[in-house]
């Protein structure tokens, strides 16, 4: 799948609506399909660009993702109405051309959130190990998980941690690693 | 006629509607089924004899008839059969996570032990025992009924504990060694393969398996065996004695004394010589021995074991070198040994291939996941391509090229468009369904998982092909939008 196919998708619709061999009403559920699905695609293609899964995204950005569907959902009434009054169908696909190019876009945002909030593993440090940070090693979740949670590596008098935080030489680095289910174990 | 529902997983929802509408004794699941009462006590001493067609106790003698020692060439023949199915590799097809599911119900089939020995089981009975072959279909629900949710497991039932009862939801009884008990089984939770399924209804789905059909032969062979076996033996043959001027009390002394030397020497294998002396040198002492058991008159060994062995591969329904090499070309050359091959793969195993594919898909698997033998080689592919090639021309024979039909008079029997779904219905090898512009005829022809991934596109065909099968737009309409979101897709 890609803008490509999405676009040859819409583009499909209109020829069909615009000809008499699609209904209104077809032309409608066509759409909705074809958008539903494609910007779905392209978001799932830009937050993979930051190594976030399909089955990773918060529900900040699955909210971000319906509103875009939905915003979209709202002006194809709209283009129905220019589908039958129009004369041409090259000026339909060149009103099109906007539609497609909210694939882009939205691939665009998708990136800018998951970029935003990577994933991030606790990764033990060179010391003595407390129980808590042990139990935390190899977690991977969202960073803003992390800092929601207020779970943190080297915070100093950080009541979750065995070691208090002082001398904790653990870090949240980096990693492509699938993000680990379930809650967080229990602390300290 | 009463709708009957797609086979589901199990073969239970589609067997009730069946039953129901069935006229047999059968299928009336009240009417009590027996098993077959047929006993046979008189055996002959050797044990070579089989009991009639059909009993129980047959079925047992036929299990101790192919293992008797001196049955070389049908312990073989058996063997060759079995080791060929358990090297069959098969082909699980449907949505993943539904294949990986079931593949490890056949690959750990057998509680673990795996699929090949569930096969080589599953087979040797298919091949000794007129019950067949029985395989334990394992699953959830109460055991005395249909499984319930997916099968979870496969498992051979020992043919000896089977019986068989005719009944279409029980169709047989599983007396369980460990308690003695028999235990109804449901037809969703049991597999049964039987080579020859009998006609006769009272003998209740009994077979007639591959040895059944050779027992005369064998044992023919197996008296050759024994014979030969007394001849190179030191021992005496079974025969008449004739012994001239030997009184019987000197015949008596001379064999008193030949065992009292044998046992002194410790022979036990070898016999030492055996001494006649004659009492009247006028009259030399002679004998003479007729022998009760000879060959017929002409007897060749090795027509005998040619012969032996086509009677087994006619027996297997497979070629004679299956399961012993051609030393000479009498037969003819590789043309000839290829079809014949080929005939043989269509008959006996091709059977089994039909047998166990038609189970598995039926009885474990679910719709949408389909499972086939790949057995496919270089001569199954040469002969499909030719089939092929006769379908691709007969089909072309319809069509008339434009710049052929000369100002109307030759008009094209078939359009262009129907031409394409004949080609795409008859040879799919070659013309696959993507290359349609559209499906004319009403067949359903994807799974799951290539819709999935078909493009944005599929969805507004199929409206429009909807829209053209309920006669609200015309095939030109069709044809025309079709070409037109073509020519989208590659701008």
């Amino acid at each position: 799948m890609s803008v490509s196919s999405y676009q040859a998708g819409l583009r499909s619709a209109v020829r069909g609506f615009y000809s008499g061999t699609l209904t209104q009403g077809q032309f409608v559920d066509a759409l909705e399909s074809a958008i539903r699905r494609g910007l779905t695609q392209a978001f799932i293609e830009g937050a993979k660009e930051c190594g976030i899964k399909q089955d990773e995204l918060t529900d900040k950005e699955l909210d971000e993702l319906t509103k875009a569907i939905e915003s979209e959902y709202g002006y194809i009434d709209d283009f129905a109405s220019g589908v039958e009054e129009s004369e041409k169908l090259a000026a339909l696909y060149n009103r099109l051309s906007m539609w497609v190019n909210r694939y882009s876009q939205v691939k665009q945002q998708a990136s800018a959130l998951a970029c935003g909030d990577i994933k991030k593993v606790w990764s033990l440090g060179a010391s003595e190990h407390c129980s808590s940070c042990v139990r935390l090693s190899g977690r991977v979740k969202r960073n803003s998980y992390w800092q929601q949670k207020g779970i943190l590596p080297r915070v100093a008098g950080a009541s979750y941690l065995k070691c208090r935080g002082y001398r904790c030489q653990c870090t949240l680095v980096t990693t492509d690693s699938p993000i680990s289910r379930g809650n967080l174990p229990n602390l300290p | 006629m009463a709708d009957i529902a797609e086979p589901n997983t199990n073969g239970h929802k589609a067997l009730d509607p069946v039953a129901e509408l069935s006229l047999q004794r059968r299928a009336d699941e009240k009417t009590p089924t027996g098993g077959v009462f047929s006993w046979w006590f008189a055996r002959a001493d050797d044990g070579s004899e089989i009991g009639p067609y059909w009993s129980q106790a047959r079925d047992t003698a036929l299990r101790e008839f192919v293992w008797r020692e001196g049955n070389d060439i049908l312990q073989g023949a058996v063997s060759s059969m079995v080791k060929w199915g358990k090297t069959l590799s098969w082909v699980c097809e449907g949505p993943d996570r539904v294949v990986n599911r079931y593949q490890s119900v056949l690959s750990e089939s057998e509680f673990g032990e795996g699929w090949g020995t569930l096969v080589s089981k599953t087979l040797t009975d298919y091949y000794t025992q007129d019950k067949g072959a029985s395989i334990e279909v394992i699953g959830a629900g109460n055991p005395d009924g249909p499984i319930e949710g997916p099968v979870l497991g496969l498992a051979h039932l020992d043919s000896q504990y089977i019986q068989p009862t005719g009944d279409i939801s029980y169709p047989v009884i599983f007396n369980n060694p460990k308690d003695g008990k028999p235990h109804r089984l449901h037809a969703t939770r049991v597999i049964r393969l039987v080579d020859m399924p009998s006609p006769n209804e009272a003998l209740n789905g009994v077979g007639f398996c591959a040895v059944s059909r050779v027992i005369a032969t064998t044992q023919v062979l197996l008296k050759l065996i024994k014979y030969k076996n007394e001849k190179l033996s030191d021992m005496p043959e079974a025969g008449l004695l004739v012994l001239n001027n030997i009184t019987k009390s000197n015949w008596e002394d001379i064999q008193a004394t030949h065992q009292k030397d044998r046992r002194k020497l410790g022979h036990e294998i070898w016999s030492n010589i055996m001494t006649l002396f004659s009492i009247d040198p006028e009259k030399p002492a002679t004998a003479n021995f007729v022998s009760f058991a000879t060959l017929p008159d002409g007897f060749n060994e090795s027509e005998a074991t040619d012969t032996y062995l086509n009677i087994v591969a006619l027996a297997f329904g497979v070629d004679k070198r299956e399961f012993w090499p051609e030393s000479s070309s009498g037969l003819g050359g590789n043309r000839e040994a290829a079809v014949m091959a080929e005939k043989a793969r269509g008959k006996g195993k091709g059977d089994v291939i039909a047998l166990f594919e038609r189970a598995i898909n039926w009885k474990v698997f679910p719709a949408s996941v389909n499972f086939r033998f790949d057995f496919r080689d270089d001569q199954e592919d040469k002969l499909k391509a030719e089939i092929n090639k006769i379908k691709t021309e007969s089909i072309m024979g319809m069509w008339v090229k434009p710049s052929d039909r000369g100002a109307g008079l030759f008009e094209s029997p078939v359009s262009r468009v129907e031409i394409r779904q004949i080609l795409a219905d008859n040879v799919p090898d070659y013309f696959k369904q993507e290359f349609l512009e559209f499906d004319v005829s009403d067949e359903e022809e994807l799974t799951d998982t290539e819709r999935e991934d078909k493009s944005y596109t599929a969805d507004v065909l199929r409206m429009a092909e909807e829209n053209y099968k309920a006669g609200r737009i015309s095939l030109e309409q069709l044809v025309e939008f079709k070409l037109g979101s073509i020519l989208d897709e590659r701008i």
